[in-house]
């Protein structure tokens, strides 16, 4: 089912949770709101579920062109699963699961027997077969989410909506998680909108991500797009840590050899598009002075700073490539920065 | 306890004198609870077991204990189910006042017992303003200013169903027992409220439950052991009420006599065994009670804390 919504606003006493947000997601899509804490992203998610009514002011919200923004929660037939998993604790797994088919107007109520192969299924589907009797407080975090999920799942929801589904996981769990929601998405096909400030989280299972910021939608794009070619300073901020130039790239050259005088812009470049050098590259390369080296287990961290005006440049090279330049902190080397990114100097930092 | 007090002379201990604040505590209870409660027991053996069992089935003392227990029980339930709408209202709803209101649930706290069953049973004689409310009710329309001159419009007893004269009744004992067993309830149930995430019934709201299911297999199980806390200690609070009570009680024995009335009775008459002997029965029934409660609390709770294996 596809899933719009128009022009929709969201104000909280004087804030604005939501500015006029203009959304459209494709029937089967997986799509991440993206961005930092208080920019909106949850309050949209919990508009389209209908936990949030949305200013008078906005547009509809559309469910495969229909408009629902005047429905329940319970009508609009959507799986919402919550940071802290919001499961029952007092009901045993499997009838955390079975809730929703229970709670069914006892005409459209399938019997037990139904219920059992249905719940059965889904504990298949999330791996949890052997758990069906346990409580929640006897799971683990990652358990208790897949609980949450397949009782989500079980009254067939024409959407999923994932509200930080991993926020409360340690690391190696949400990487394993989102690998395996990945991998359910493609198998089950629900329209799904999760909601993450995690940035890694959001190119790895989006089919498209929504950048957010302050109540508006910044970028809505494929993650490829939105990290090779984010539309604002804000994107490329956001998506993870950058050198910042308050030069504008001159003709194809490099933006640090522009003087600061003729700054109408800023110019980004990721620690790990600086390549590092011991010789100049063709008389091309910025002098620099190696001032930190922090190791950081694949990748290494330098910091440099330039010899013409000091100014202070982090780079990130791989650990092979490191130990093959074999740096030291106060050593002089050469750098020359890869896929910079410039933007007019119209926004404040 | 040997073992606890000798662990504390070891480096790790964090908090001075374990040794002073525990024999304080021991003391503390012995001196108020345990020693009493063992003298009680002691007098009553004084009595050999056939006057006890005389003294505790003799018909009026007898039906002090029924009054006694059904009433408390009464009050104990009514209270559970309007303690716990306020507990909710409090918790949930803002409305103006909402402070006001939740301080004044602890009034029955606070105010002496005899005030207010002074206060009851002045409210709910034939002509106290509850008691006779439509007894007011009509005169004051029969004297408004516009029907000057016309004569009574009403009789004195054609609003007679909005008169209350509950005093001298039961049912006034149980209004007042509702009234010192009130704040149990709502006090037990409203910290597990207001913890209580509201993301839980979003999701069985998301799930396609009604309200009614909501209420019945989500919020009501989340705060039953709360609940059933509050309910027994409305109720063993109730048993043992004496001030309130005894003011708007009719006080006839054998009818309207409560059980702590009836111990009174005994000691007037300086048959204090006897009087012990009641209040032995009051405590073990009492006693029976809050162990069942708790039973019932210990298995709701038991399923939710088990250890993650």
């Amino acid at each position: 089912m596809s899933i719009e919504v128009r022009s929709v606003s969201k104000t909280f006493n004087q804030f604005k949770a939501l500015d006029h947000v203009s959304l459209k997601v494709e029937t089967g899509e997986l799509v991440s709101l993206l961005g930092p804490s208080g920019c909106g992203k949850t309050t949209l998610l919990r508009v389209i579920a209908g936990m949030e009514a949305a200013d008078d002011i906005s547009g509809p919200i559309l469910f495969d062109g229909r408009d629902v923004s005047t429905e329940g929660v319970g009508k609009r037939r959507i799986g919402f699963v919550f940071q802290h998993y919001a499961l029952f604790k007092h009901m045993s797994v499997f009838e955390n699961v079975a809730f929703g088919l229970r709670a069914k107007p006892w005409r459209q109520r399938p019997g037990e027997a139904e219920i059992r192969a249905k719940v059965g299924e889904l504990l298949q589907l999330v791996q949890l077969q052997n758990m069906a009797q346990r409580y929640p407080s006897q799971l683990s975090g990652g358990q208790r989410q897949r609980v949450a999920l397949a009782r989500a799942l079980a009254v067939e929801p024409r959407v999923l909506l994932l509200d930080e589904p991993f926020g409360a996981l340690d690391a190696t769990v949400r990487r394993e998680l989102r690998r395996w929601l990945r991998k359910l998405h493609s198998k089950i096909h629900v329209t799904t909108i999760l909601v993450t400030h995690d940035q890694e989280e959001a190119l790895e299972v989006s089919d498209r991500v929504a950048v957010m910021n302050e109540g508006r939608i910044e970028q809505f794009a494929s993650p490829e797009t939105i990290y090779e070619n984010p539309a604002n300073p804000f994107v490329f901020k956001f998506l993870g840590s950058y050198n910042l130039f308050h030069a504008r790239k001159t003709n194809g050259g490099d933006a640090m050899a522009a003087s600061p005088s003729d700054s109408n812009g800023v110019t980004f470049v990721r620690p790990h598009d600086i390549e590092i050098r011991r010789e100049n590259f063709d008389g091309y390369g910025i002098a620099a002075k190696i001032s930190h080296i922090a190791f950081a287990g694949s990748l290494v961290n330098v910091e440099l700073a330039r010899i013409d005006n000091e100014a202070v440049v982090d780079a990130a090279l791989p650990a092979h490539a490191y130990k093959d330049l074999g740096l030291k902190p106060e050593d002089k080397v050469f750098i020359r920065l890869h896929n910079t990114r410039s933007f007019d100097d119209d926004y404040s930092i | 306890m040997g073992k606890l007090i000798r662990s504390t002379r070891g480096p790790s201990r964090l908090i001075p004198g374990l040794p002073l604040t525990l024999g304080y505590t021991l003391f503390y209870l012995s001196a108020l609870v345990l020693i009493p409660l063992a003298s009680m027991v002691y007098e009553t053996t004084q009595l050999s077991w056939s006057e006890f069992w005389q003294t505790i089935t003799d018909p009026i003392v007898l039906a002090s204990f029924r009054l006694t227990f059904s009433a408390s029980a009464i009050a104990a339930l009514i209270n559970g189910v309007f303690g716990l709408i306020i507990a909710w209202v409090l918790v949930r709803e803002a409305f103006p006042g909402r402070r006001l209101f939740d301080a004044i649930i602890d009034f029955p706290f606070a105010l002496p017992t005899a005030v207010a069953g002074i206060t009851f049973s002045q409210l709910y004689m034939t002509n106290g303003w509850i008691g006779g409310l439509g007894l007011h009710i009509a005169g004051f329309i029969n004297g408004a200013p516009g029907l000057a001159g016309t004569g009574a419009v009403l009789s004195d007893d054609a609003l007679s169903w909005l008169n209350f004269p509950y005093s001298n009744t039961n049912t006034g004992i149980v209004i007042a027992l509702i009234f010192v067993g009130l704040p149990f309830v709502v006090r037990t149930v409203q910290p597990v409220l207001r913890d209580w995430d509201t993301e839980h019934e979003y999701a069985a709201l998301s799930l396609g439950a009604n309200r009614w299911t909501i209420l019945r297999r989500v919020v009501f199980p989340e705060i039953f052991p709360a609940w059933l806390s509050g309910l027994a200690l409305a109720f063993a609070r109730a048993i043992g009420e004496y001030g309130s009570v005894i003011f708007i009680a009719g006080n006839i024995p054998g009818k309207s006599q409560i059980a702590p009335l009836q111990i009174v009775a005994k000691l007037d008459d300086f048959r204090t065994s006897q009087a012990t002997a009641i209040g032995v029965v009051l405590l073990l029934a009492s006693f029976l009670i809050l162990l069942a409660i708790n039973g019932l609390e210990w298995l709701a709770r038991r399923r939710e804390t088990e250890p993650a294996i």
